[in-house]
């Protein structure tokens, strides 16, 4: 298992380096993180895209596009995320490694992520208005789009009616009604603002040399004025009330059935890892009693799962069904939450969660992205717990500790995307 | 059986492949540092084929659309009434399959128990269980799943397209078939599909990971031993007219803004290696005229005409190949309008489009040595299709500019052979 080293660039700035030579490619990741809010994220939004489309020397999207090809098609993005309550701008980028392809292609890949960070395109004091006016239509757009993935849109729509005023209920994507407030002055003055005080974690995976790097990373942040204060994740852990049902009409020919829960715990509790095993019992993959008893007992649906997050204390649950199903499919999810919850599961059950779950962790060192994920996760939440040992921790979990966690969990939104009569 | 071996040291990768005594194509790949190993055997039946002899018959059958993949789900049946998930969970092994246009595939991927799960997965592909009950039960699953798709809009969008593209070729249907195709579906035609098409000298399988291909072989012998060589399976497709069957399709779904696909029908013969080259040409095509890299692109995004979902695909098969510019647009009638025109007045690639497209196809392919599945999927699907994937390079090569603008030429500027596809807002 590749373990990640740490090395301080400057003040608020670290660098995260999994070295490990066995991929043909080198992957950077450079997040600034801020704290999620409800004012801000639109802007955070937008100027992700904003910064993609120029710099001072790329100055349009074909220009980055082709000197992109030029570098055997480096991977180039910019984007926000969302991890509980911090919303991410995540600068990335993946080369082929020197060994590959040939000698200076990562530091040109890094100069030119530098240059989207600290170099973008302006005039007169803020962005080029034409970029922002065309993002900003283009992001009201895909904001609208949300709604053509249905099972998505019904299990965020859940999402949204649990928790109303709660960080989890904000979109990291932005909203159609802060669009007419932002301009290319203001924008590139909340730039100016974030670029120096956000927390900034670089990952670097694959075949580098390491002295190198740091040194350039140290060079590229000499010089820069940073006042960065440090932002984590928090965990809300509020109990459900009396469960609340939501219909909503569209044009569709399938049912979206999403369940909100509350699961009371948070990552960080002893009983997480509990609560990870008994998803897996519960809902998440082909072993689970969602899909062995809802799809293939029942024949109610092609998909039925349960997921939960590292980041919050929700639970959802999610299942595709023809709409006059409703009762019957929403009977059998409780009826297989319950028995959870009273640890009607064999030992083999519980073997084969476990084992499950072990995969997945284990094949985290196969991946750049998954690993980037988990370990910058880690800093988010403040702790400290490897891959190997999660393994650990899920093999340690015992029917009782599921028994125990389960029974935190209560249900808060009844969800259900139907057509229209 | 022998394994061959071939070591490409500029890619730095090593395969071992060759054709075992019961007719089954084995690759595999040594990925010593990898976790993560992976499995994949897939068999040349898709949903295109609807129409053949079984074997041991004489006579030619149309089977329900549908049904290959019917027949992946019903795979899963194990004799003892368990599914074949089961035995993988216990192993701590992640099983998947899936059903293209043109063949089906049974995987898994696993960091323990490699051997273990993949004596399971020859034996599980290797043993049909069919059952009214069992039959019965899965229609309501799948009929879940096309009810899922059809409220999909870039799915349907794609769909459409290509029933406007072709007239008689059965890609043209959709993969899934339909709810009341599906109904049709009995256990015994199942068992002629299978008995047909699951012949072990019409599979392929490839394996990457940190693994011992003796191993691998000496399970595959253990298995497959006594799986008798048929006869190579035979499906009769209908010839299909060179010019689209619809210039245009519509349909109005629950989306947001209006979703399109242009469509471009390619009616040059091919076969074996050549497949690959035709697709590479059609790759630096569309990666210099539809990416943002061309000027078109550029012009309609500025206008407000595209979005970043603006993007190309192409499917390019023995039996039938096209490419397709789809995304989104408020105009989708003026997007095809100016896609067409510009292809006709650009006339042609230029080497400067052509090397930065070769730069770029060379680093994806590079790339899906990355892992072990991207190795093992790309390996199948070419494999399959009569193309050696471990070739790529030489085939690579020999894509020269005056071939990539034949195909320009053929493909993009001919009238006959274009269709567009909308999916307007309900």
């Amino acid at each position: 298992m590749s373990g990640v080293k740490k090395i301080h660039i400057a003040e608020g700035v670290s660098l995260n380096f999994i070295d490990d030579k066995k991929y043909k490619t080198v992957s950077v990741s450079m997040f600034l993180s801020r704290k999620l809010s409800r004012s801000e994220v639109t802007k955070n939004s937008l100027l992700s895209s904003v910064l993609a489309q120029g710099t001072q020397n790329l100055p349009t999207a074909k220009d980055i596009d082709r000197y992109l090809k030029s570098l055997y098609g480096a991977a180039y993005s910019v984007s926000v995320q969302k991890k509980g309550d911090v919303q991410s701008i995540a600068f990335e980028f993946s080369s082929l490694n020197e060994k590959y392809s040939e000698k200076g292609i990562i530091k040109k890949c890094f100069d030119m992520m530098f240059e989207f960070i600290f170099n973008p395109l302006t005039e007169n004091g803020g962005f080029l208005k034409k970029y922002v006016d065309t993002e900003k239509a283009n992001l009201e757009t895909d904001i609208r789009a949300l709604i053509n993935d249905k099972r998505e849109y019904a299990d965020f729509r859940c999402v949204e009616e649990m928790c109303a005023g709660e960080s989890a209920a904000i979109r990291e994507i932005g909203y159609i009604e802060d669009l007419e407030e932002i301009n290319e002055k203001n924008l590139y003055e909340h730039y100016k603002k974030i670029i120096t005080s956000s927390p900034i974690d670089i990952f670097v995976v694959g075949d580098v040399d390491i002295d190198e790097t740091v040194a350039y990373l140290k060079n590229a942040f000499d010089g820069v004025k940073l006042d960065i204060s440090p932002v984590k994740i928090e965990i809300d852990k509020k109990n459900a009330g009396e469960i609340k049902y939501v219909d909503e009409s569209l044009d569709v020919t399938q049912g979206k059935l999403s369940i909100g829960l509350r699961t009371g715990i948070s990552p960080l509790d002893k009983d997480y890892w509990a609560l990870v095993v008994g998803n897996s019992v519960f809902g998440s993959g082909a072993h689970s009693k969602l899909f062995n008893n809802v799809r293939e007992k029942l024949s109610l649906a092609y998909y039925a799962y349960s997921r939960i997050s590292r980041y919050n204390s929700i639970m959802l649950i999610g299942s595709g069904i023809e709409f006059e199903n409703f009762k019957k499919a929403k009977k059998e999810i409780f009826f297989q939450l319950e028995s959870v919850k009273k640890g009607d599961f064999t030992e083999n059950d519980l073997f084969v969660a476990k084992q499950f779950i072990i995969n997945r962790y284990k094949s985290y060192s196969d991946s750049p992205a998954l690993l980037k994920d988990y370990y910058f996760g880690n800093i988010l939440l403040g702790y400290d717990v490897s891959v190997d040992e999660a393994i650990k921790k899920v093999e340690e979990v015992t029917t009782e500790d599921i028994i125990y966690a389960f029974c935190k969990i209560s249900t808060d939104t009844v969800y259900f995307l139907k057509g229209r009569e | 059986m022998k394994f061959n071996k071939i070591e490409n040291k500029s890619i730095g990768e090593t395969l071992y492949f060759g054709t075992h005594e019961s007719g089954l194509g084995i690759f595999v790949v040594p990925k010593k540092d990898f976790s993560k190993k992976y499995a994949i055997i897939g068999a040349k039946i898709g949903s295109i084929d609807n129409t053949f002899i079984p074997n041991g018959e004489n006579d030619l059958i149309t089977v329900p659309d549908g049904i290959a993949h019917f027949l992946e789900h019903k795979m899963f049946e194990m004799s003892d009434g368990s599914d074949a998930f089961a035995k993988f969970s216990k192993y701590g092994a992640n099983a998947n399959a899936f059903t293209s246009f043109t063949n089906t595939c049974y995987l898994f991927s696993c960091t323990d128990n490699f051997y273990e799960s993949f004596e399971h997965l020859l034996n599980y592909v290797k043993s049909p269980y069919f059952t009214d009950a069992n039959v019965e039960k899965e229609k309501g699953i799948i009929g879940q799943e096309i009810r899922m798709y059809d409220d999909d809009g870039e799915w349907r969008v794609m769909f459409n397209l290509l029933s406007a593209l072709y007239k008689d070729f059965p890609v043209r249907i959709d993969i899934a078939g339909t709810i009341e195709s599906i109904s049709h579906i009995q256990p015994d035609v199942l068992y002629k599909c299978y008995n047909t098409f699951y012949d072990p000298s019409n599979m392929v399988l490839c394996v990457a990971g940190d693994v011992d291909e003796e191993k691998v072989l000496k399970i595959t012998d253990k298995i497959m031993g006594d799986k008798i060589t048929g006869s190579k399976a035979k499906s009769v497709y209908p010839s299909e007219q060179e010019s689209v069957f619809k210039k245009k399709i519509e349909q109005k779904l629950s989306v947001s803004a209006p979703l399109f696909d242009i469509g471009f029908k390619d009616t040059d013969k091919m076969s074996g290696n050549d497949i690959l080259k035709n697709e590479i040409a059609v790759k630096i095509i569309l990666s210099s005229v539809a990416s943002k890299s061309s000027d078109l692109y550029e012009r309609l995004y500025n206008d407000g005409l595209i979005n970043d979902e603006f993007s190309y695909d192409y499917m390019y098969e023995e039996e039938y190949a096209c490419a397709i510019i789809g995304g989104e647009s408020k105009e989708p009638e003026t997007v095809y309008n100016e896609v067409i025109k510009y292809f006709k007045e650009k006339g042609r690639i230029d080497a400067d489009e052509f090397d930065r497209a070769k730069k770029s196809i060379w680093g994806a392919y590079l790339r899906t040595f990355n892992d072990v599945e991207g190795i093992c999927s790309s390996m199948v699907r070419n494999v399959l299709k009569g193309v050696n994937w471990f070739d790529f390079s030489s085939i690579f090569d020999s894509v020269t500019l005056s071939f990539v603008n034949e195909k320009y030429t053929k493909l993009f500027c001919d009238d006959e052979k274009q269709a567009l596809s909308i999916v307007y807002p309900a």
